[in-house]
């Protein structure tokens, strides 16, 4: 059974995600952020049901013939049975002790497979193999299984025999020349050339050589004498090496007289013979004696060979090998630039300020120089303690900064990992990561930049990880696998919708003060850049009391602009007004907790409650006749702005507070005429500075009032520049082609805007008509459940409109933007279908709600659903039951019973001879009455066809 | 698939087994010679046996012939061996007016054709001819050679004063080859000691009569080729067909005739289906002479490397 273990990647991963969970929980709940989360935990699900399923059914034998040679790399082989399934990313370790040596990797095995490894040099010796494992850290690299490989228990490592040419005396192993002629036979490479045929090699045109029966010769008999300096003595070892090497080809026995050792070897064990492989043995781990050693007996007509070294000189050990190197330069530059793209991106959207990406540019830039000192352990300190000091100011950013900027962060954070990752890849990192992460950023920077981009990303994304998880046709279904495990999370993981961050919280209750929020904003200015959008975020919930719902959308007024002033609209400038009625934009304070504003009956009543605490104003509609603050423990504090607008200050309690609008029954009556002298208390509603009224303005408020009839009223009037603008002007978000950055621009025709574009041309148009108006900001809430009683504000919701002030009605608002869905429907191409299908069903994503969720349930747990379930299930049960059927039973016990016997089948051995191995091998005779009887069942089935 | 019997009578194979045991005693050699040359026999298959003069070549066949009740005749090649030598002649019979045809030694059930590459490429053919059809024409008439007709063919190493090599189309005729070398020490030692005993002294009973082996010889057909025993078998000599190694991998004849002696040595052992086994044993003496390897490559080497790198499949 494979054993999982985390790579280094993977722990540091596991660091990662771990603060990125604690950021999670720190700032509000996001579903982008959590559905994001959601794909990093398939992700490493995936990554560990791979790694284990990779190495399951994997059995290995290392196998190393004859002794390997001092300081010399060793040859070796690895005979590996993959089983049915192909396997890739595969690595064979080889541990001596405690050194651990990659000896081999394999991108791709599949069956049965031999595979040539050379095992790094060792001196010699006898060296206890540890342990031999095969592993595989695909597809992420982010956990390394790991199995064991049957292998030898030492290595036998024997002094380099010295080469025939550099050894004297050899003619006492007797000499090829003096054999019988067996035959003849083609010449091959080092063949003795004064064994070529004459004759037969000018008929064949090919050289032809003399192959001889093997005769024995009688032999060399060497004396060593052990009392010797340790260079000496290893390279009297060689001597006899040499000799017993040539002995052992040409079939001669050599025999070794020393201290303690005197005995023949030959190539196998005779009678009065030993094997040549102890000889190898001895030699592995032959030591010099001291110099009062007893002296060895020398016999008769034997070699010396303290005297042999004098002509037999050593051989230059061979150079040792370098390191594998893990990438290659050109492809370290290529992620390079990969991603000094992806900063590019992130530098694009705007989500990062310019000196954090200068500063990631600058360090990845400079990769190829710090990789330099990766092996240095106070340059890897230094670096991981400056990625998480940086880690920790970015989190400090995103906790102190608005909570929509959250997924922002999140991308700088990825592009952070994506320096991270290659300032580290010579290490166990993969680039497939890099290229991963890229992918994510991409579709990140798509959701920022252009809703419509984001769905073909998407797809690339997907394909990406295709290309990450694995090659083959099982690649995309992986991917997709990892996507539906996604979504399976995102939609059946419990979490609180509703929850505010415990960050927040406690820098709220620290600093006692409310956050700045989105929705009404403390001017409007003129000049607007590429901000992100507004998010699907639950500002507030209504709930209808009593009465029924308007059929009209309602304008949740959270604020007023009244001055224009040259870099925007600004509220009403002066202190915070008090109780007085007159002041008070039409409040009235009749209890504590309890405001009026119309008089007459009520149509509806709207409770509505802030869905987050953030929000510390009162939004109401105009048309409200009461405004009731309910109960809340501890009290909540109330007073009106300066803009004429409500605000609460909640106490240090979590309770979220809620309040009470009864809608008024009926609109103002409207019809006055303008009025050539605008009362006093109007004339800031009137006022319009003269860089306002520009010629483009003028042009524009020219040719709506000339459509207007002589005689008509104000409100003619301004529904006559409302409607000019609307159809005259289109519908634009911040990013989209064609988005006007300044309101003059909008205002000459030179592009389109958004809602601030639309109230501030009004509201600009309409003074120079000299009709009192100010800019209104808040949410246009619309949003109702099939019964109309619930209500939900989002923070896309939020808006601009002119309020208008008619000489007989009051105050009343007028809304000229036009519809985005009309836009898009005039649109009318194949373009903007998709582009709308495509934004809806990823609302459905960001605005994912417990709501919607328990919806979700109820469907889930129809018959319908609950009949496809079982379908799927039994399709599902029905294929891998096909599949395991295609494989006959006899083979699989065949295959049971060879693991249990803990053998292998080498390529090219069939499985009577496996058996005949396992009994050579003294297996346990339990296991091999067993491999026996599944064998014989095994080919009478598939061989015999029974 | 016809019969669903995966074994033969016990009889059948003590009775092989005992040939087998005879002919080692006879000729100290492996049993693994013994039994390719049995296999080539029940196969009906001719045989070439490789080796130096004085290694029991004669004696092989001799016996082999022997043990089976069958007729054996033993031509020596020569340079001036005529193809009439071989077939026979028609002489003019003065008492009966008539030519009388006067059948040659190859009208025979076991041929010993010794030392095949000394004779002419002429004597050759016409004996290659009678191999392959089991028949030959004389005088405007067919005669059928011996049933069971199996040519013992021995060679002396090549290049030897007086040889001449033989064509690859030749070699192909034959199923098997067997190279016979020197015995073993102790075997060898033990001739010289006498302690084998004579072999021609006194010889021993006839195991087996001639319908008995053409019985055995009609059940080698029977013996089934399961699938993957097949794909194996075909994948192995696609590998021939593309090593580097070797210029002319081994054809569809070869491996028919290669799969006829795999059968043959399943029944041997008593299986009436072939085992991948059957054909990775058999794969040198059936093939290594059909396959033409380039650069000076030893063929059974590649062989062997071919067949250890193949995948058996379980």
């Amino acid at each position: 059974m494979p054993a999982l273990r985390p790579t280094a990647l993977g722990a540091k991963a596991l660091a990662f995600v771990v603060l990125v969970w604690v950021a999670f929980f720190a700032a509000p709940y996001t579903n982008l952020y959590f559905l994001w989360l959601c794909f990093f935990g398939s992700l490493a699900a995936v990554a560990i049901v791979t790694g284990f399923r990779t190495l399951r059914g994997v059995s290995a034998e290392l196998v190393v013939e004859g002794p390997a040679l001092a300081d010399t790399p060793c040859e070796a082989r690895l005979v590996l049975d993959t089983g049915t399934r192909p396997r890739r990313d595969l690595v064979v370790e080889v541990w001596f002790g405690r050194e651990r040596h990659e000896v081999l990797r394999l991108a791709n095995a599949n069956g049965v497979s031999a595979h040539v490894l050379r095992l790094p040099p060792r001196p010699r010796g006898v060296h206890p193999v540890t342990r031999v494992r095969i592993g595989t850290d695909a597809p992420l690299g982010l956990v390394r299984a790991r199995l064991a490989v049957l292998a030898p228990t030492e290595l036998v490592v024997t002094p380099r025999p010295l080469p025939p040419e550099r050894l004297p005396s050899l003619a006492a192993l007797g000499s090829d020349r003096e054999a019988e002629v067996a035959g003849l036979r083609d010449y091959r490479t080092g063949d003795d050339h004064r064994e070529i045929h004459g004759r037969a090699s000018a008929r064949r045109n090919v050289p032809v050589v003399k192959e001889r029966e093997p005769r024995g010769a009688e032999g060399a008999v060497l004396a060593l004498d052990r009392r010797t300096d340790a260079a000496t003595f290893e390279h009297a070892l060689e001597v006899v090496a040499g000799f017993a090497d040539q002995g052992a080809r040409r079939g001669a026995p050599v025999r070794l007289v020393t201290q303690e050792l005197d005995a023949t070897f030959t190539a196998r064990a005779r009678g009065g013979t030993r094997a040549v492989a102890e000889l190898w043995r001895w030699l592995a781990t032959a030591q010099p004696l001291p110099a009062e050693a007893p002296a060895p007996r020398t016999p008769a007509g034997a070699l010396t060979v303290s005297r042999l070294l004098r002509g037999a000189p050593r051989p230059t050990p061979p150079a040792g090998t370098s390191a594998p190197v893990a990438h290659s330069r050109w492809s370290h530059f290529a992620l390079l630039g990969l991603v000094l793209v992806d900063l590019g991106f992130v530098a694009i959207t705007g989500a990062v300020n310019l000196p954090w990406v200068l500063l990631l540019v600058a360090i990845t830039l400079a990769t190829p120089l710090l990789v330099r000192w990766r092996d240095l352990l106070v340059w890897r300190v230094l670096w991981n303690v400056s990625v998480l000091a940086l880690f920790i100011g970015l989190m400090r950013d995103v906790v102190t900064s608005s909570v929509l900027s959250l997924l922002e962060d999140g991308l700088v954070l990825a592009a952070f990992c994506q320096v991270h990752l290659v300032n580290n890849l010579h290490r166990e990192q993969k680039p497939d990561l890099l290229i991963l992460n890229s992918a994510m950023i991409g579709v990140v920077t798509a959701f920022f930049s252009q809703d419509l981009a984001y769905s073909p990303l998407w797809a690339g994304y997907v394909l990406a990880l295709g290309r990450v998880l694995g090659p083959g046709p099982g690649a995309l279904g992986r991917s997709l696998l990892t996507l539906l495990l996604s979504c399976l999370a995102f939609v059946l993981l419990p979490r609180d919708f509703e929850r505010s961050g415990f960050a927040l919280d406690a820098l709220r209750s620290l600093q006692n003060r409310a956050m700045t929020g989105e929705g009404p904003q403390d001017k409007i200015p003129l000049v607007r850049d590429n901000r992100a959008l507004p998010s699907n975020a639950v500002v507030i919930r209504g709930r209808i009391t009593s009465g029924t719902a308007p059929a009209e959308p309602i304008h949740l007024r959270g604020g007023t602009y009244t001055l224009l002033e040259p870099d925007g609209w600004q509220p009403t400038r002066g202190k915070q007004r008090g109780s007085n009625p007159s002041s008070n934009d039409g409040w009235l304070l009749r209890s504590p907790r309890e405001w009026t504003r119309l008089e007459g009956d009520s149509a509806a009543t709207l409770r509505l409650q802030q869905a987050r605490r953030d929000v510390t104003r009162l939004p109401a509609p105009l048309e409200c006749v009461t405004l009731r603050i309910l109960d809340g423990d501890p009290p909540i504090t109330s007073a009106i702005l300066a803009d004429g607008t409500l605000r609460c200050l909640p106490g240090p309690g979590p309770e979220a507070f809620a309040w009470e609008v009864e809608l008024a029954s009926s609109r103002p009556r409207l019809g006055g005429k303008v009025k050539a002298r605008v009362p006093s208390e109007l004339m800031p509603y009137t006022w319009l500075p003269s860089s306002a009224a520009s010629k483009n303005a003028e042009e524009l408020h020219a040719r709506f009032v000339a459509r207007v009839r002589q005689g008509a009223d104000q409100h003619e009037l301004v529904e006559a520049i409302r409607a000019g603008l609307s159809t005259e002007r289109r519908y634009a978000l911040p990013g989209e082609p064609g988005f006007a950055e300044r309101l003059d621009a909008f205002l000459a025709g030179k592009g389109s805007g958004h809602c601030e574009h639309f109230a501030g041309a009004l509201a600009i148009l309409l003074r120079m008509s000299r009709v009192p108006c100010r800019l209104a900001s808040g949410w246009l809430a619309d949003e109702w459940n099939e019964a109309r009683t619930d209500l939900v504000v989002r923070d896309k919701h939020a808006h601009a409109w002119v309020e208008v002030h008619d000489p007989e009605g009051g105050w009343y608002a007028v809304d000229a933007t036009p519809a985005r869905d009309t836009a898009a429907a005039e649109k009318g191409d194949m373009l903007g279908d998709v582009a709308q299908r495509a934004r809806s069903l990823w609302s459905m994503v960001t605005g994912f709600s417990s709501g919607a969720r328990v919806a979700l349930f109820e469907r889930l747990v129809s018959w319908q659903a609950l009949a496809a379930f079982g379908v799927a299930g039994t399709a599902f049960w029905l294929v891998r039951v096909r599949r395991r059927t295609l494989v006959p039973v006899p083979v699989r016990q065949w295959r049971r019973a060879v693991t249990r016997a803990g053998l292998v089948q080498r390529p090219g051995e069939t499985p009577r001879e496996l058996l005949e191995r396992a009994r050579q091998l003294g297996l346990e005779p339990v296991r091999l009455r067993d491999l026996e009887t599944v064998t014989l069942a095994h080919e009478a089935a598939r061989y015999g066809g029974g | 698939m016809g019969s669903t019997a995966t074994t033969i009578e016990p009889r059948t194979t003590e009775l092989c087994r005992a040939v087998q045991k005879r002919l080692e005693d006879v000729v100290a050699t492996t049993p693994e010679r013994v039994e390719t040359l049995l296999v080539g026999l029940l196969a009906g298959g001719h045989v070439l046996i490789e080796g130096v003069p004085g290694i029991g070549k004669t004696l092989l066949a001799r016996s082999l012939a022997h043990a089976f009740a069958c007729d054996f005749k033993r031509i020596q090649f020569t340079n001036d061996l005529m193809p009439s030598d071989v077939i026979g002649s028609s002489l003019w019979r003065p008492e009966s007016g008539k030519l009388e045809f006067q059948p040659g030694p190859l009208f025979a059930d076991l041929v010993l054709a010794d030392e095949i590459n000394r004779t002419s490429p002429r004597t050759l053919s016409c004996l290659l001819e009678a191999m392959e059809c089991g028949k030959v024409s004389v005088d405007g008439r067919t005669l059928r050679l011996g049933d069971p007709f199996v040519v013992l063919a021995t060679r002396n190493p090549i290049e030897f004063h007086g040889t001449q090599p033989m064509p690859e189309a030749a070699l192909d005729r034959f199923m098997l080859r067997i190279s016979l070398g020197y015995p073993e020490d102790q075997r060898e030692i033990a001739l010289y000691l006498g302690d084998t005993g004579s072999p021609l002294a006194a010889e021993p009973p006839s195991l087996m009569t001639k319908p008995e082996l053409l019985a055995l010889m009609r059940e080698v057909h029977r013996v089934q080729v399961q699938y993957p025993v097949a794909a194996y078998g075909h994948a192995l000599v696609q590998a021939t067909r593309r090593h580097e190694g070797l210029a002319l991998g081994a054809s569809p004849r070869a491996a028919l005739s290669w799969f006829m002696a795999g059968r043959a040595r399943a029944l041997l052992h008593g299986r009436k289906y072939v085992l991948p086994d059957d054909l990775k044993a058999l794969l040198e003496p059936a093939l290594a002479h059909r396959v033409h390897a380039r650069d000076g490559a030893v063929p059974a080497d590649i062989l062997r490397e071919i067949a250890a790198r193949t995948a058996v499949p379980v």
